[in-house]
């Protein structure tokens, strides 16, 4: 009895200590695939926020609601498919820029890059930017 | 000279040298101003792809990378009187094939070609020196116009296999390496030896875990990839290495700076 209960807390102390671990050990890679997911799926802004970097958030909370739709309909317009990383660049500030192609409605390839930083120990979207190869 | 020592200088010099040094004179309507800068590119040939035509621009305010690569930045520079300068293209046999004055005079821009006379001093794939000039003042749009320069421009290049090669085993990218190998062993007095002291006061706190969580994250196959000099004397290496767990591409760049004559990892 004494054993199950001792047992009962290390399964729970391994549940809460579970997700702490998991965003120590996803790179960025990883995180920003998921992001990328999310936005596939997003059909609002706020459905991306918990992605972006703290300024970000806060700039699109502050932008009223019908600018805020606008601008996610902007984006999902601009948006690339097919999105691969090729290289993580750590920079010296801790944040990582990652290096993509992808693949916009126009069927053209273009790069971009992709700043993350790290907020609270969790990868957030700083910066994306994309140039279409002409 | 040693030869990686002459690598470098060599890189060191097409950092500086985006621009080069000059001494001359743009006269339009009898007002001469000196010509301070210069800056030499190559770009294919104008009457034959397969060689090379070489750009010169003299300018009297120093004209960034951004504003070179955008001629209507530079026209409009001219047009306002901010800037005034003289571009002569060069082609391989050594001719001026054509060129340029941006001035406030013309309005942005006119192009003069048949009267610039090269002398050539030094023309190798890196440095171009010599002197260009006119015989005498000519006149368009009723603008009288003639320049006189001296000058020396190295010409920004990509290296060539070969040179990468050396410029890899200069003494920063060699320091570079050995501060992935430090990074690599882990332990943190011989990691702070590649480090100079300010960057390694940046590890008086945490320092041991700090160096942990660097060598978790750097793949073990880190190695410098790409040197760029930069106009202050330090040197930006690039490092790669693969991550195992999916083979992506991990890149850090560290800035080398020379430190009681040693090169180490700088802020």
């Amino acid at each position: 009895m004494r054993i199950r209960h001792a047992a009962g807390i290390v399964v729970a102390a391994v549940l809460l200590l579970a997700p702490t671990l998991r965003a120590q050990t996803e790179t960025a890679t990883q995180f920003y695939q998921k992001y990328l997911a999310a936005f596939t799926k997003a059909t609002k802004v706020e459905d991306i926020l918990p992605f972006m970097a703290e300024k970000n958030r806060k700039q699109a909370e502050a932008t009223p609601k019908e600018d805020r739709e606008k601008m996610f309909g902007l984006l999902k317009i601009l948006a690339h498919h097919d999105v691969k990383v090729l290289k993580e660049e750590r920079g010296a500030d801790g944040s990582t820029i990652l290096s993509v192609t992808g693949v916009d409605d126009d069927k053209k390839t273009g790069t971009g890059k992709v700043t993350l930083v790290k907020e609270g120990g969790a990868w957030k979207i700083g910066e994306e930017s994309w140039t279409d190869k002409s | 000279m040693d030869r990686q020592v002459l690598t470098l200088v060599v890189f060191l010099a097409q950092a500086a040298g985006r621009e080069g040094t000059v001494t001359g004179t743009l006269t339009l309507d009898g007002e001469t101003t000196p010509l301070r800068h210069v800056y030499a590119s190559v770009e294919p040939g104008f009457f034959d792809k397969k060689t090379e035509d070489v750009h010169l621009l003299f300018s009297d305010v120093p004209l960034s990378d951004d504003t070179r690569a955008d001629r209507f930045a530079m026209i409009h520079l001219a047009r306002d009187g901010k800037a005034r300068i003289v571009e002569v293209v060069i082609d391989e046999g050594g001719q001026p094939i054509g060129g340029a004055i941006m001035a406030k005079n013309f309005d942005g821009e006119v192009s003069v070609a048949g009267m610039h006379r090269l002398t050539r001093a030094r023309w190798e794939r890196t440095v171009v020196e010599g002197r260009l000039d006119m015989a005498s003042a000519h006149t368009f749009m009723g603008v009288s116009f003639q320049y006189d320069a001296r000058f020396s421009a190295p010409i920004p290049r990509p290296p060539t296999a070969a040179e990468l090669k050396a410029a890899l085993a200069s003494p920063p990218a060699a320091a570079a390496a050995g501060y992935v190998a430090a990074v690599r062993r882990g332990e943190l007095a011989g990691f702070l030896r590649t480090l100079t002291a300010g960057a390694g006061a940046d590890y008086q706190k945490d320092g041991a875990a700090r160096l942990r969580e660097l060598r978790a994250d750097m793949p073990a196959d880190t190695r410098p990839t790409k040197m760029t000099p930069q106009t202050d004397g330090t040197v930006l290496v690039e490092l790669e290495g693969h991550r195992p767990s999916d083979g992506m591409t991990i890149g850090f760049t560290v800035r080398m700076v020379e430190e009681n004559g040693a090169w180490k990892v700088g802020k």
